[in-house]
């Protein structure tokens, strides 16, 4: 049987990449994600139930990127097609992708916080 | 010569992972924005050596990043200028290296990545402090 394949919810590289700057930076840069992502995608959600284009637009390619930095594949892909659904006015496209991203961006939070332990401890 | 930095990004990220590669390179990072007009704004306040700016930031006030630096490039013609982008394009980094950039560096960027934009750095703020 073919194994089906996965992506990291994170990027081990990446991650190693950003720890090889020093320890203050990759703290920060998480602490980031838990303090802003949560309000990010809690203002999507009410973009989305206002229709508030440039909102919508906004909050998803500040979600792209804030994936992007820790190399959170599924996260960024799955922002940067809301964003270009945003950009294309397909608000009801961005609103079905919108529970798998919020998941994604839950499942990031729980995998930083883990990488967060390790340099803690 | 150690050189004043403005970060002009729309991610928080992407400003923190700046600033500590500037500061790395000996920069002195002396103000932050979010948008493309702020960013020019604080340009004509702070009056920066150097400045990084991200490409592809949503507009603001109806100011894109390339607006922001023709018209900081204009006030200041030696102005130092690294476009940061998350599109690995040619066409697109010649278009700005044309405006008169330094360096078209592109995210996400590690100290590998950015060592190239180091050394120009260098060279061209010891330049100016000779």
């Amino acid at each position: 049987m073919v194994e089906p394949l996965t992506i990291a919810v994170i990027d081990a590289q990446t991650v190693a990449d950003l720890r090889d700057e020093g320890d203050d930076l990759l703290i920060d840069l998480i602490d980031l994600f838990v303090s802003e992502t949560p309000e990010r995608t809690r203002v999507l959600a009410a973009a989305l139930a206002a229709g508030e284009r440039e909102q919508i637009e906004r909050t998803t390619h500040s979600l792209k990127s804030t994936a992007a930095t820790f190399g959170a594949e599924a996260m960024r892909a799955l922002a940067a097609e809301a964003e270009m659904a945003a950009r294309a006015g397909q608000f009801e496209r961005v609103a079905d992708l919108f529970p798998t991203l919020q998941r994604e961006a839950d499942q990031v939070h729980e995998a930083l916080a883990a990488e967060r332990g390790k340099i803690v401890s | 010569m150690i050189a004043r930095a403005l970060i002009i990004d729309d991610s928080a990220f992407m400003r923190r992972i700046i600033r500590h590669h500037l500061t790395k390179s000996g920069c002195k990072v002396i103000g932050e924005a979010e948008n493309a007009a702020q960013g020019l704004r604080m340009f004509h306040e702070l009056k920066p050596d150097l400045i990084t700016l991200d490409v592809m930031m949503p507009e603001a006030e109806g100011m894109d990043s390339l607006c922001a630096l023709r018209e900081m490039r204009a006030a200041l013609p030696d102005l130092t200028a690294i476009m940061v982008s998350a599109v690995p394009f040619d066409k697109i980094r010649d278009s700005y290296l044309k405006e008169g950039a330094l360096a078209y560096i592109v995210k996400p960027f590690t100290q590998f990545s950015f060592e190239p934009v180091r050394q120009k750095l260098l060279r061209v703020f010891r330049q100016n402090a000779a």
